[in-house]
C-alpha cells in the first residue's frame, strides 16, 4: 500500500512538474513572442520603450531569460542596449539584491547576472572575499572589463588563493586584462616565493614581457622544482641576451624538469655557444632532458646538427639513440 | 518431521533471506538516490547561467589528449573525427590509433587529414604491440595518427598514452557521440580539486533520437522497447548510481565510451590491462587502490550533464553478449583486486563502494533467481503463500521501480533533455514495463556471464551495432 502510494505521488510529481511547465509557457507565450519579436526589432532599429512595455508586463524570471538569450549573442553597442534596458526594468537591481542574499546560490546568480549586464562595481568587488568558491571565481571573472589598479592588486593577491578554481579564474582574468596587469605582476614576482610564484608565473609566461626578467631570475632559486622551471620557461619567452647566462646556469640544475625547460628555452633562443653543455645533456639520466637537450640543438642549426651528428657515434646508447631520432625528424620536416 | 516439511522450511527461510537481502539493496538505493539528489542540486546550482566558454574554455585551462582507438573504421573515422577535432576545447590534441586494421581506415586517414611521418620521439612507459608509423596531420596540427599491429582496445589505448602530451587524457570510443562543450562540463572538477584522478560524466541512448553532422540534435526515447528499457537502465545507473556515490565513497566505474583521466598517474599505473575484458572498470579500482596505497590523486568524479550519447543495441544477442562480458569484466576486476574487500586501510573504498559491487552488483542476479525458484517451487508446494509471494515482489521489484521513477524526477528537475512530454510518458511506460520480462532476461545473461568467467573465457563476442547514419560495426560499452 505505502509503496503504491508513493509511486502515484512519484508519477504524479513528474505529471504535475509537466503540466506547470506546459501552464507556464502557455500563460505568458504570447507576451514572451511579442517581447521577443520587440527585441529582434531594436537590434534594426526599433523603439526601445516597446521593448520594455513588453517585457515589464513578463514575470521577473521571463524577462531574466529573454535578456540573458539575446545579451549572450551581442558584442558593442547592441549589448550596451540590451544592458542598459536590463537595467531600466530592473533586472540589474535585482541582481544586486541577489547578490547580498545570504544564500551563496542567490549571490552567484545575482554575480552571474551583474558580469552579463557589466553592471557589477562595488556589489562585485564586495564578492571577491565571499567565503564560497564559486561566487569568489565568478566575481573574479567579473572584473576582468574594468580593471582599475585597486582591482588588479586585489587579483594579484588572490593568486595564492586557497581554492584552485579561483586561482584559475585569477590567472584567466589576469590574461583577459593583458597590458595593465603586467606592472603589477612583475613586482608581485620580485617579491614573492613558492606555490603562488609558480601560479603567477604561468601567467606571466603566457603574455612575455621584458618587465618579468628580475622577478624570474629571482625564483629560479626558489626551493621548488615546480617554480624554478616556470622561471625558465618565463625566461625563455622574453627572449633577448639577458637570459641566457641564466639559462645556461640551469643546466645544471637537480631536477631534471628544469633542466629540460633550460635546455628548450636555449634552442628557442639560439644560443649557440651552449651546444657543448647541450651535448653533454644528450647524456643525461632522464629521458625528458635527453629530448630537449637534443631539440635545443637541432635548433641551434648547423653547429647543433654538427653535435648532433657527432653524436650518432657516442658510446652512450641513449645519446646516440636521441641524435638519431632527432635528426630523422629533422630529415622528415626537411622533406615535407 | 516429515521431508517435504523440512524442504518447506528451508525454502521459507531462504525467501525470508531474500526478501531481507533485497529490503536491503533497494534501501542502499534509496540512500544512492537521496545522496544522487543532494548532489545534482549542488551541480545545478553552480552551473546554471555559468558562461562555460568565457572561464572554462580560457587558453591556460589544461591541455586535452583524446585517445581514439579505431580497428576498421574506413567508413566512419572521416566523421569521428570531424565531430572530435570540433569539440569546443581552446586546447586539444587528438591521438588516433590505427590497431591493425585490414581495410583502408590508414589510408582514408592519410589522404582526408594530410598525413605526414614524423619519426616518434617518446618515451614508451608503457609495452604494447610494435608501433609501425607515427603521422602527424598537416590540416589539423593538433591531430597524431599511429598505426600499430592489431592488440585490442587496451593496448592502443596504452599506445595513445604513450604519445599524448596532454595534462588530461581523454577515453573515447570511436562512434560515441559527444556534446560539444562535453569537455568544457568535464574538465571542471580537474580544476576544483587537485585529487580527482578521473571524471565521467552521463552517457545517454542515442537510439531514437534525431542525429546529425555527429551531434543529438533532439533527444527522443526510443519507441522500441528493448531499447526504451535501456534508456531506462543508463538513467539509473548514470543519475542516481554514479552521482550519489559521489558523496558515498566515489565511483568504481568510468565508462569506457567516454571519461576524462590524469595522463601522470594513467602512466604511472600502468594504464590499461590487456588481459581483461573489464578494462575501464580495472583501470579505475587500480588508480584508486594506488592513491591509497603510494599516495597521489585518487578521487573519481562524476557530474551529471549528459555529455555522450551511445547506441544501444536492439537485438537481444546482442544485448545478452554485452550484458554477459559486462559481468565476466566485473568479476574479474573484483577478483584480482579482492585485496581491498573489507580492509579499512582503503576506508570507504574497501568497507563501503567494494563491498556492495562484490555482494550486489555481481552477486544480486544469483540471489534473484535463486529468489524466483524458490519462490515458485515454494508455491508450488505450498510452503509459501500468495500474500508472501506478493510481499516479495513489491520489495524486489516494485521498490526498484519506485526508485526507477524518481531518476525521471531527477532528470525531469535538472537536465529535461526529453522536451516532448510525449518522450516522458514513454519513458514512464519503460520503467514500468522493465520488470515484466527484461529484468529477468538480464538476469539470466549476467548469471550466463559469471559462468564464462568461471570457465575463463575471455572473448568480447560479435557486438553488431545499427550505427546512427553508417553501417553496422564491432563496438561495445559498458553504462
Amino acid at each position: 500500500m505505502l509503496e503504491a502510494v508513493v509511486l502515484a505521488l512519484a508519477i504524479g510529481s513528474l505529471a504535475g512538474h509537466a503540466i506547470w511547465l506546459a501552464l507556464r509557457a502557455h500563460a505568458f507565450a504570447d507576451q514572451e513572442r511579442v517581447a521577443r519579436e520587440a527585441l529582434a526589432a531594436l537590434l534594426f532599429g526599433g523603439d526601445r520603450n516597446v521593448v520594455e512595455r513588453a517585457l515589464r508586463v513578463l514575470p521577473r524570471r521571463s524577462q531574466i531569460r529573454l535578456l540573458v538569450e539575446i545579451g549572450r549573442i551581442l558584442v558593442g553597442g547592441d549589448l550596451e542596449q540590451v544592458r542598459s534596458i536590463a537595467r531600466d526594468v530592473g533586472i540589474v537591481d535585482h541582481a544586486r539584491r541577489e547578490a547580498r542574499s545570504h544564500r551563496w546560490d542567490r549571490r552567484l546568480r545575482g554575480a552571474r547576472l551583474l558580469t552579463l549586464f557589466d553592471a557589477g562595481g562595488e556589489t562585485i568587488a564586495s564578492l571577491l572575499d565571499d567565503p564560497n568558491d564559486t561566487v569568489r571565481a565568478q566575481a573574479i571573472e567579473s572584473v576582468a572589463g574594468h580593471p582599475t589598479p585597486e582591482v588588479i592588486d586585489r587579483l594579484i593577491a588572490l593568486l595564492a588563493d586557497r581554492a584552485n578554481f579561483c586561482r584559475f579564474a585569477v590567472q584567466d582574468t589576469l590574461l583577459r586584462i593583458g597590458p595593465a596587469a603586467i606592472e603589477p605582476l612583475a613586482r608581485h614576482l620580485e617579491r614573492t616565493v613558492g606555490p603562488g610564484a609558480t601560479v603567477a608565473l604561468r601567467v606571466a609566461l603566457a603574455m612575455p614581457d621584458h618587465r618579468f626578467l628580475e622577478g624570474a631570475v629571482e625564483l629560479t632559486r626558489d626551493p621548488s622544482a615546480e617554480c624554478r622551471e616556470e622561471a625558465a620557461r618565463v625566461l625563455a619567452s622574453i627572449g633577448g641576451t639577458a637570459p641566457l647566462l641564466v639559462l645556461e646556469a640551469l643546466l645544471d640544475d637537480p631536477a631534471g624538469r628544469v633542466r629540460a625547460a633550460a635546455a628548450l628555452g636555449l634552442g628557442e633562443l639560439q644560443h649557440w655557444p651552449a651546444a657543448a653543455k647541450l651535448a653533454a645533456l644528450l647524456r643525461d639520466r632522464e629521458f625528458e632532458v635527453r629530448r630537449a637537450a637534443a631539440l635545443a640543438l637541432d635548433q641551434l642549426g648547423a653547429s647543433g646538427e654538427l653535435v648532433l651528428r657527432r653524436a650518432l657515434a657516442e658510446r652512450d646508447p641513449f645519446a646516440a639513440d636521441m641524435a638519431r631520432l632527432v635528426l630523422g625528424t629533422a630529415a622528415v620536416q626537411r622533406g615535407r | 518431521m516429515a521431508p517435504e516439511d523440512i524442504a518447506g522450511a528451508v525454502i521459507f527461510r531462504l525467501e525470508i533471506g531474500i526478501l531481507a537481502y533485497f529490503l536491503l539493496v533497494n534501501t542502499w538505493y534509496a540512500v544512492l538516490l537521496a545522496s544522487a539528489a543532494w548532489h545534482m542540486r549542488e551541480h545545478m546550482l553552480r552551473i546554471r547561467g555559468e558562461s562555460r566558454s568565457r572561464l572554462l574554455a580560457s587558453p591556460i585551462s589544461p591541455r586535452i589528449t583524446i585517445l581514439s582507438p579505431a580497428h576498421n573504421e574506413a567508413s566512419t573515422i572521416v566523421q569521428s573525427l570531424g565531430a572530435l577535432i570540433g569539440l569546443h576545447y581552446p586546447n586539444l590534441e587528438v591521438v588516433v590509433v590505427n590497431d591493425g586494421s585490414t581495410d583502408l581506415t590508414l589510408e582514408v586517414l592519410r589522404e582526408r587529414f594530410d598525413l605526414i611521418a614524423v619519426p616518434p620521439i617518446y618515451r614508451r612507459v608503457l609495452q604494447t604491440r610494435p608501433v609501425r608509423g607515427i603521422y602527424r596531420s598537416r590540416v589539423h596540427p593538433g591531430l597524431i595518427v599511429v598505426d600499430k599491429e592489431n592488440g585490442g582496445k587496451a593496448d592502443s589505448l596504452n599506445a595513445a598514452l604513450n604519445l599524448a602530451s596532454g595534462e588530461l587524457v581523454c577515453v573515447i570510443d570511436a562512434d560515441t557521440l559527444i556534446e560539444a562543450d562535453a569537455l568544457q562540463r568535464m574538465v571542471r572538477p580537474f580544476l576544483v580539486r587537485d585529487d580527482v584522478v578521473a571524471v565521467g560524466g552521463t552517457i545517454r541512448i542515442a537510439n531514437g533520437s534525431e542525429v546529425g553532422a555527429g551531434r543529438i540534435i533532439q533527444a527522443h526515447v526510443p519507441r522500441r522497447p528493448i531499447a526504451g528499457f535501456q534508456v531506462v537502465e543508463y538513467m539509473r545507473a548514470f543519475l542516481f548510481g554514479r552521482l550519489g556515490w559521489n558523496g558515498l565513497g566515489g565511483n568504481l566505474i568510468i565508462s569506457g565510451a567516454f571519461g576524462l583521466f590524469r595522463r601522470e598517474p594513467m602512466r604511472d599505473a600502468g594504464g590499461y590491462q590487456s588481459d581483461t575484458v573489464g578494462e575501464d572498470i580495472e583501470v579505475v579500482v587500480r588508480l584508486r587502490r594506488r592513491s591509497y596505497d603510494q599516495g597521489g590523486p585518487g578521487r573519481i568524479e562524476f557530474i551529471p550533464d549528459p555529455v555522450a550519447w551511445t547506441e544501444a543495441p536492439e537485438a537481444l544477442g546482442v544485448l545478452g553478449r554485452q550484458r554477459d562480458r559486462w559481468q565476466r569484466g566485473l568479476a574479474d576486476v573484483l577478483w584480482r583486486h579482492r585485496g581491498i574487500l573489507f580492509r579499512p586501510r582503503y576506508r570507504a573504498l574497501g568497507l563501503i563502494v567494494f563491498p556492495y559491487f562484490v555482494f550486489v552488483e555481481l552477486a544480486a542476479p544469483v540471489v534473484e533467481l535463486v529468489g524466483l525458484l524458490g519462490l515458485a517451487i515454494g508455491l508450488f508446494v505450498g510452503a509459501i503463500n500468495w500474500p508472501f509471494a506478493m510481499l516479495f515482489f513489491l520489495v524486489a521489484y516494485a521498490y526498484g521501480a519506485i526508485l526507477s521513477v524518481f531518476t525521471l524526477v531527477l532528470e525531469e528537475l535538472s537536465f529535461l533533455r526529453y522536451r516532448h512530454f510525449g518522450d516522458r510518458l514513454l519513458l514512464l511506460l519503460w520503467i514500468l514495463g522493465e520488470n515484466l520480462g527484461y529484468r529477468q532476461l538480464t538476469v539470466l545473461w549476467r548469471i550466463r556471464g559469471l559462468f564464462n568467467y568461471l570457465r575463463k573465457r575471455k572473448n568480447w563476442g560479435v557486438m553488431e551495432r545499427r550505427g546512427f547514419t553508417t553501417p553496422p560495426r564491432p563496438l561495445d560499452r559498458r553504462p
